[in-house]
């Protein structure tokens, strides 16, 4: 089971704003869930670095380096087959589809990643059970705090409180 | 934002002094190694002008492609654009010495003795389009097209900027110059295409390849948005369009190069790839000047350093949103597009033989002197960005992603 408290804020200035200050008093484990993208929110919310990149270039070069070593083997070694006479390890005939592997394995793992990055097939969350959190998709802008135990429960609403939010919930559920 | 917090540019005339001077010493040299070694002069003279002609055509085809598509974000890096496009009838000026030393560059103006009956049959063939009076004149209407349009395009903005705000006739003026751009652009490109062939596959005449000349306009175009990076983080002064620019502007900038650098590898690969594969006498003659005897080196330096090295950097989002990042793959791409210029024309003059003159490093800081004064004449005394645009707000405020 994990727990969270939610805040909502009337503006994503307030949020912001809220999201420092939260972060300057140690809440660590800050996520928001805004109407629209708002500019500053990731860099205050000290989000680390997405790991799809490196993924991706992982793939690529696995496809690529795979499709090359396919057409070597196939062509040069297993079933050797003069085209032509060209030679039978034909490196610019091979790249077309090197390359075209390696930015089809490269789109997969980037596709594949982000649903499993963001938990999918999973369809539903303990947030989503809120009446209020609805507004988080039409004119609200909330913060969830991600707390342990009761005690940080309490903590974590008295700070929402204190900082304005309009709204403070606590959830608690299957993340 | 209004123009009151944006100046105009007053710094720069040491600039066009210094400039001009570079470049009439560097033509005046090429002129006198012209004496002792006219085919190496005349040679590194074109290197030279298709280089710079190339970086003026370049920005003059995204300027129209912007105005045809209508695009907003990039008003505030326009005028630089504007000021690279309006300097192409110097450009026909500089293709006087061009014109003069024909009988030096191309075989199908003066015959060499080398070439078979079988050669010169063909070169009778060609004979309808390639001939003397036909290029000059094809060569007057490409300079008419793009002189036209790059001045009129850099003449109504800067009429715009005059208007006392955003009036109805600074809006008209938007207009036209998204009509004119529409219109002119299937005619500019068409322009380029063949003067890419009149200018250096001409130097081969009895070599072909379609691809060649959207090879050619590919790297055109990534040589100027090198040149508007290299620009825009160096014009970072208070006023200039360099600090108006976020890391939002220069992310499209760099996603643009990218794409552009993409398109000239796979031209020039494919072109390459089917070369090779059909492996035909006639055509493979390009490929074995251009590899054999050290020019293999300068081949994979281009593979490596025109597409390789930059598609990696240009990948990674912090590199094309910081300027300065932004800035240094764009100089580097300014050498590479000046190795690929050289790498198309001088195996025509040394085949299979990779050398080098000192007239090609003279001419090319003589067009080049010339071209950067022009350029700076261009933009002294004019604001550094079309200030009266009706888009410039949305540009400036261009979201982050």
């Amino acid at each position: 089971m994990s727990r969270w408290v939610l805040g909502e804020f009337r503006t994503p200035e307030r949020m912001v704003a809220a999201a420092r200050a939260l972060r300057a008093s140690g809440f660590l484990r800050l996520e928001a869930h805004t109407p629209y993208p708002v500019e500053d929110v990731d860099a205050v919310l000290g989000l680390s670095g997405s790991r799809l990149p490196l993924l991706a270039l992982l793939a690529g070069v696995g496809g690529a380096a795979g499709a090359y070593v396919v057409q070597w083997f196939t062509q040069a070694v297993d079933w050797p087959l003069n085209v032509g006479g060209r030679p039978l390890h034909s490196g610019p005939a091979f790249i077309p589809i090197t390359f075209e592997s390696a930015v089809l394995a490269a789109a997969g793992a980037i596709f594949l990643g982000v649903i499993v990055a963001c938990g999918l097939p999973r369809v539903t969350h303990p947030f989503l059970d809120l009446e209020a959190f609805r507004s988080a998709s039409i004119d609200g802008f909330w913060l969830a705090v991600a707390v342990d135990g009761s005690e940080g429960v309490d903590a974590a609403e008295g700070a929402l409180r204190q900082l304005g939010a309009a709204v403070v919930l606590a959830v608690e559920g299957r993340r | 934002m209004t123009a009151a917090v944006l100046t105009r540019l007053t710094a720069g005339r040491r600039v066009v002094w210094g400039s001009a001077a570079v470049g009439s010493l560097g033509l005046l040299a090429t002129l006198l190694g012209g004496w002792a070694a006219p085919r190496e002069a005349a040679h590194g003279y074109l290197f030279a002008f298709a280089y710079w002609l190339s970086l003026s055509l370049g920005a003059l085809i995204m300027l129209a492609a912007f105005h045809a598509a209508r695009a907003r974000w990039p008003t505030v890096l326009r005028r630089s654009l504007e000021i690279m496009a309006a300097s192409c009838p110097l450009f026909a000026l500089l293709f006087v010495p061009v014109a003069l030393a024909m009988p030096h560059l191309f075989p199908w103006v003066a015959l060499p003795s080398s070439l078979s009956g079988h050669d010169l049959q063909l070169l009778a063939h060609k004979q309808p389009y390639l001939n003397v009076p036909f290029f000059l004149g094809r060569a007057l209407l490409y300079f008419a097209v793009w002189g036209a349009v790059g001045v009129l395009l850099f003449r109504w903005s800067v009429r715009q900027d005059a208007e006392p705000g955003i009036t109805e006739r600074a809006v008209r003026i938007t207009l036209y110059q998204r009509r004119l751009a529409s219109g002119a652009l299937p005619l500019m490109v068409l322009c380029l295409s063949f003067a890419s062939l009149d200018w250096l596959m001409s130097l081969e005449p009895l070599w072909q390849s379609t691809v060649y000349a959207l090879t050619v306009g590919c790297g055109a175009v990534v040589g100027a948005l090198s040149a508007v990076a290299l620009t825009a983080a160096l014009a970072r002064g208070a006023g200039q369009f360099g600090a108006l620019m976020g890391p939002a502007h220069f992310l499209r900038l760099g996603t643009l190069l990218l794409g552009f650098i993409c398109l000239w590898a796979y031209c020039g690969f494919s072109q390459f790839l089917l070369v090779w594969i059909a492996s035909l006498p006639e055509e493979v003659t390009w490929y074995r000047a251009r590899l054999d005897g050290g020019w293999l080196a300068v081949a994979v330096a281009l593979a490596v350093g025109h597409f390789g090295v930059p598609f990696f950097l240009l990948l990674l989002r912090r590199v094309k949103q910081h300027a300065g990042a932004l800035a240094a793959v764009g100089a580097w791409l300014l050498l590479m597009r000046a190795l690929d210029v050289y790498w198309l024309v001088w195996p025509a003059l040394s085949p299979g033989m990779a050398t080098f003159h000192w007239t090609s490093a003279t001419a090319w800081a003589g067009v080049g002197g010339w071209t950067v004064a022009a350029w700076v004449l261009l933009a002294r005394g004019g604001y550094m960005v079309p200030v009266r645009d009706p888009f410039l707000p949305h540009s400036l405020r261009v979201p982050r992603s």
